[in-house]
């Protein structure tokens, strides 16, 4: 525990040295500052690679030689009949033109048929022709498209991949480089195309990755509406509380202060910003604004006992000082601890995120006591709303039927949202300002009433019941994305609809690469290794979810089936080594360069086996990946080897692996840390432990939550769920520190118990509710991820504000630590305990 | 096109070495054993014989061996051990079948194919047609004028040499051998009456039960991958080109059928069949012809569209009128008279 007297002599020190330590505060404030206004807001591909995994050190080894993984698919549905007509087909030219035009392409990667990559192969008079499939131009008349359908339908690795299995749609397939993305100019671009292209006859879908990122960006600029609306809310909720100016600005200042601090030292590093883990920089705001609120409260509780604004700052930040500290250390400890996953993503955001709540010891606790010394004392009495215009009853029943109505008339589409929200917002903002004085007692009386007599309990048996049931749940929560599809959007968004076209209409949009390595040049053109090839692309075709494998078996075979005059039962791989060597020296010097880079790297020591799949849930590409490996614990030998594992699944699955394994450490870890705090702030075992109970219960119910609720967790909610874990712990130290502090003026626990809730359980409940209020403007938020974000911050929230309020004292109350009952109450205060009815104690 | 070197011979034992490491690496099939459903195979089906309307095999890529006992709706997948793909098959009754493919390999089984046993063809060329006479006597064809014949159910087979007064097109005169040329297809229709069909329009028949061989004259000089003979008299030969030939004397002559091919398409007939009055022949690009007057007239059969990017090797006809035919990614038809019924989903 840190000395009492070390925490006045810090504050004295502050009172004395006031202006010194604005000049500090404003200089750092300036240098963070300067740097924010250089922050960039965009996503880097490579931030969400962990560059140590095995698959990530793979993919950037082949990334050269097999391309990107990360391919964006621009589909072309005809509305009535099929692609094969001069105009469609003629658009489908233009678009292949018009992506290859793109910046940042990988431009071997760009994939359609009608790009000259996509190979024809026809055996006619006696002579092997291996063509464009528009050859010899892109379709004038009918005739033309006839030729292009057969070109389709006799090849092999077309239709399903290029062609969709109904003939109703064609996909160009672009591969593009991490580095070389360039969202908003990808968005425009394809905005552009799209307008140009999409006409009465023709849609145009996209999708894929790159896709996926720009979608998210344009939801960017909704940032500002939701700061907007927050800050708005924030300082309405403020100034019911507290009823003065100060009592607005001064949390608000402290906020503000705090988030150039974060922001500025993310700017200072040269961290980007994504724009998907911005709900995290809002809710670390409201956590600043808590802990002002929280010191605000105690000192207008103190100046109204002591009329002497020093004495009331020093007595209620020493009092505050031990709590506040373990709980931003705590805070910024366990955010800190998040960077245990090593994906680039991660690492930044704790970093930043940890020194933003690490700020707060700035922006709060020690400019707080500075500028109360500089401005005016609370007004004398609280402000009491005498007269309310009618009885709170009446009033709520007033507030349900405009809630009703409001939600009537904007799911009847009568109403817009916004104005039917602005409307409910202002019949609230009348209700609560006359109301909440009512309101937060109700509540704290609830609250108290929870942990008195039998029920305290009834709140024991429910917690050990939660304890129980709630992992049946958590424990099936999954790493990676659930649902197919995006975890980021909602399903009606145009990403997702075009994703399902692709994975409907054609073989499948994700793809797992594995590596066959002969080890020596020329390796893959022998019999053994293709025949090795087919076994493992017929064996991962009956991987669940696949839905076709790509290998240059495709060439070797109706090659080896054009050279027998086209008969079927010749398209097998030659068992002759000189009639594959010929088959390959035929397909090079007839093809262009470059057209089996897709299946083999230039020395043919390497080939690939590219299997497409319908979705990339967890399951999928676990299951697809450990059907490669057991193949190739199976076959690997001195003739092959194996090397896993490329492509999107490569990615997701070293991306998904990282996460699974750094989310249980950090759980781990986030909690041992904050028990440590604990530890350190009270210097008692048990205590610290009745205080981990809503800790790790709220983390159990969140865990439960986010599986019934199926939102996943993967790179970009890890950061949110593990904040979440470690922030959720202030309640319980505010509450706890309260209860010491009472015991010690009163010697009786349950009393101290019940005062601690009836004081600090006002600010508590307020300070969740600040803290609602800055995660609920994303619930409605365009962006499923940063929705179901924000729903899941407020119900961590709310769990532990639960916890904190009702189990907390409930295990006290029953467990009746010896912390309290072998402790001397140092400041026996007659007055109060006559006040709260309690026998007065003659031993003290 | 062809490799016609035989310099190739050095090349040989390397060929072999190779063939024995693939062998010795594909040890132990985990597949084998499976029953599937019709619609789950994706590997290419090459081949194809049934005993009767629901018992018969399949053979396809990967060495893979389908057997039905109830008329495809699922295949029980069986192993001969190998990898390399079969691609020809002939079942003499629902117990007896002989398989053939890549490198001379054959393989039979007498106990409904729970066990196959690898035969020594002697030779190492791909094999592509085999036919039983009856449960000993069998012929199977492939590359380079391969003949094998047996008389003990495979045990010895022994080479019957292509007749070398077979004619060839005089651009090929001096290139090519009768000896070189590929032969595709192999049918009894009678225990003495066997005919053979190949490169360059050739069609050999025997009337001594396929111990000598006597050239016809086809009339074309494309490709011929099927033939069938209804009767000593009356039979078909299908190839290239959308070539279908018909003769009703026994080969003495043989005339062109026409058929209208669609437009945009380059299309091959791979094999034909005719029981009483009903014929099917099959082609690629979902190329499907029928016949209901004994083989005399055929028509063009409508297909839904996407059925034009699978191929169709292997027609098997049966006496009720029904039949099967396999084709590309596992593709299977199931014919009844002039209908017929797709394995595959989207069709």
């Amino acid at each position: 525990m840190i000395p009492q007297r070390w925490i006045e002599a810090y504050l004295r020190f502050l009172l004395t040295y006031k202006r010194t330590t604005i000049v500090v505060v404003t200089l750092m404030t300036a240098f963070f500052g300067f740097h924010l206004t250089n922050i960039k807001l965009h996503t880097d591909f490579f931030d969400f690679y962990p560059r140590q995994h095995e698959y990530i050190r793979f993919y950037n080894e082949f990334r050269r030689m097999f391309g990107s993984a990360n391919i964006m698919s621009v589909i072309l549905e005809v509305k009535d009949g099929d692609i094969y007509n001069p105009e469609t087909l003629q658009k489908l030219d233009r678009i292949t033109k018009y992506m290859v035009e793109t910046k940042g392409v990988v431009p071997t990667q760009i994939l359609s048929i009608a790009h000259p990559k996509v190979r024809s192969f026809s055996a006619t008079g006696g002579t092997i022709s291996i063509r464009e499939i528009f050859y010899p131009t892109v379709p004038q008349t009918q005739a033309d498209a006839d030729r292009v359908r057969f070109a389709v339908y006799s090849n092999r690795g077309v239709r399903g991949v290029f062609v969709s299995n109904d003939d109703k749609a064609a996909v160009v397939h672009t591969g593009f480089w991490e580095e070389a993305l360039d969202f908003r100019y990808l968005r425009e671009r394809m905005n552009s195309l799209v307008e140009q292209e999409q006409d009465d006859r023709h849609e145009i879908y996209i999708t894929g990755f790159p896709w996926l990122y720009t979608s998210v960006l344009q939801y960017a600029n909704d940032l500002y509406y939701v700061f907007g609306a927050t800050l708005i809310a924030l300082s309405f909720l403020l100034y019911s509380y507290f009823r003065t100016w100060t009592g607005i600005w001064v949390p608000i200042f402290s906020g503000i202060l705090s988030s150039i601090w974060g922001l500025g030292i993310a700017a200072a590093l040269g961290f980007n910003l994504d724009p998907l883990v911005l709900v995290i920089p809002i809710f670390l705001t409201a956590r600043a604004l808590s802990h002002s609120v929280q010191s605000m409260d105690r000192y207008h509780e103190e100046y109204h006992r002591l009329r002497d604004k020093d004495k009331a700052i020093i007595v209620s930040y020493s009092h505050l000082f031990a709590p506040a500290i373990a709980s931003i250390v705590t805070d910024g400890i366990g955010l800190l601890i998040v960077a245990v996953a090593p994906i680039p993503l991660i690492q930044k955001i704790a970093i930043f995120a940890s020194f933003w709540v690490v700020s707060i010891f700035i922006s709060v606790v020690s400019l707080h006591p500075i500028i109360l010394a500089y401005i005016d004392p609370p007004p004398d009495a609280p402000h009491e709303n005498a007269s309310p215009p009618m009885s709170i009853g009446a009033a709520t029943g007033i507030i349900a039927v405009v809630s009703a109505a409001a939600l009537g008339v904007t799911f009847a589409g009568l109403v817009p949202g916004v104005v039917s929200g602005i409307a409910w917002s202002l019949v609230f903002a009348w209700y609560w300002l006359n109301y909440c004085e009512r309101i937060y007692p109700w509540i704290t009386n609830i609250v108290i009433q929870a942990s008195e007599g039998w029920r305290r309990h009834a709140m024991i048996v429910l917690t050990v019941a939660m304890y129980l049931l709630l992992p049946i749940w958590g424990f099936t929560l999954k790493v990676g994305d659930m649902t197919p599809g995006a975890a980021l959007l909602f399903p009606q968004h145009p990403y997702n609809v075009a994703y399902d076209k692709l994975n409907s209409k054609f073989l499948g949009a994700s793809q797992l690469i594995v590596v066959i390595d002969t080890m020596r040049p020329n390796g893959i053109k022998e019999a053994g290794p293709l025949n090795v090839m087919e076994e493992l692309a017929d064996h991962m075709e009956g991987a669940k979810g696949a839905g076709g494998s790509i290998t240059v078996l495709e060439i070797v075979k109706v090659l080896a089936s054009l050279y027998r005059d086209g008969d079927p039962k010749w398209g097998i791989v030659p068992v002759n080594p000189r009639d594959i060597a010929e088959l390959f020296y035929f397909f090079e010097n007839a093809a262009a360069a470059g057209d089996l880079d897709r299946f083999m790297d230039s020395s043919a020591r390497y080939g690939s086996v590219t299997t497409l799949f319908r979705d990339y849930s967890h399951n999928v590409i676990m299951s697809a990946i450990d059907r490669a490996r057991d193949f190739g614990a199976e076959y690997e030998g001195e003739e092959v080897r194996f090397r896993y594992a490329g492509g999107l699944f490569g990615i997701l699955a070293a991306v998904n692996e990282e996460v699974e394994g750094s989310y249980w450490i950090s759980l781990g870890m986030i909690f041992g840390i904050v028990y440590w705090c604990l530890y350190l702030t009270y210097g008692t075992f048990f205590c610290s432990l009745i205080l981990m109970i809503p800790v790790v219960l709220s983390q159990l119910a969140a865990e439960a939550l986010m599986v019934w609720l199926s939102i996943d967790l993967n790179v970009n909610s890890l950061p949110v769920a593990a904040a979440g874990a470690g922030v959720g712990v202030d309640y319980g130290i505010y509450h706890f520190s309260r209860m010491v502090d009472t015991y010690d003026e009163l010697g009786d626990l349950d009393a101290a118990v019940d005062y601690a809730t009836a004081t600090t359980g006002k600010a508590i409940i307020f300070t969740a509710s600040t803290m609602m209020a800055g995660t609920v403007f994303w619930w409605f938020s365009e962006l499923k991820f940063q929705a179901e974000m924000g729903f899941l911050l407020a119900a961590l929230m709310l769990f532990n504000t639960f916890g904190g309020l009702v189990v907390v004292p409930a295990f006290v109350k029953v467990l009746r630590p010896s912390f309290f009952i072998k402790r001397h109450p140092r400041h026996y205060n007659a007055e109060l305990a006559a006040r709260l009815g309690l026998p007065p104690r003659q031993d003290l | 096109m062809h490799d016609r070197e035989s310099a190739e011979r050095p090349l040989l034992g390397r060929s072999l070495a190779a063939a024995a490491l693939v062998c010795a690496c594909f040890a132990g099939p985990s597949w084998a054993g499976e029953t599937v459903s019709s619609d789950a195979v994706r590997q290419n089906l090459y081949a194809t014989c049934f005993v009767d309307d629901r018992v018969g095999w399949a053979v396809g890529d990967l060495g893979r061996i389908f057997r039905t006992d109830d008329a495809t709706a699922t295949w029980n997948v069986q192993s001969a051990g190998v990898k390399r793909p079969f691609v020809a098959a002939a079942c003499v009754d629902a117990d007896n079948a002989f398989i053939a493919g890549q490198a001379g390999q054959i393989a039979r089984t007498s106990d409904a194919g729970a066990t196959w046993t690898m035969l020594d063809s002697g030779v190492d060329r791909q094999l592509l047609s085999i036919a039983f006479a009856d449960a000993r006597t069998g012929i199977a064809v492939g590359d380079y004028g391969t003949i094998l014949r047996t008389e003990d159910a495979g045990a010895t087979w022994t080479r019957v040499p292509v007749p070398t007064e077979t004619q060839l097109p005089e651009e090929y005169f001096g290139i090519v051998e009768p000896g070189d040329i590929v032969l595709y297809s192999v049918q009894w229709s009678s225990a003495e009456h066997v005919s053979i069909a190949g490169e360059f329009g050739v069609i050999l028949v025997s009337n001594d039960g396929g111990r000598t061989f006597a050239p016809q004259s086809s009339g074309v000089d494309t490709t011929l991958f099927g033939i069938f003979f209804a009767d000593d008299q009356r039979g078909w030969a299908v190839g290239m080109e959308s070539v279908l030939l018909s003769t009703v004397d026994g080969g003495a002559t043989w005339k062109r059928e026409r058929i209208q091919t669609p437009p945009g398409f380059s299309l091959a007939l791979y094999d034909l069949e005719v029981r009483g009055n009903r014929g099917w022949a099959v082609g690629n690009s979902g190329f499907l012809l029928t016949s209901d007057d004994a083989g005399v007239t055929w028509k063009l059969v409508q297909v839904p569209p996407q059925m034009g990017s699978y191929w169709f090797r292997e027609v098997s006809l049966l006496a009720s009128g029904k039949g099967f035919v396999v084709g590309s990614t596992g593709m299977v038809l199931t014919l009844d008279g002039a209908g017929f019924k797709a394995n595959k989903d989207e069709l």
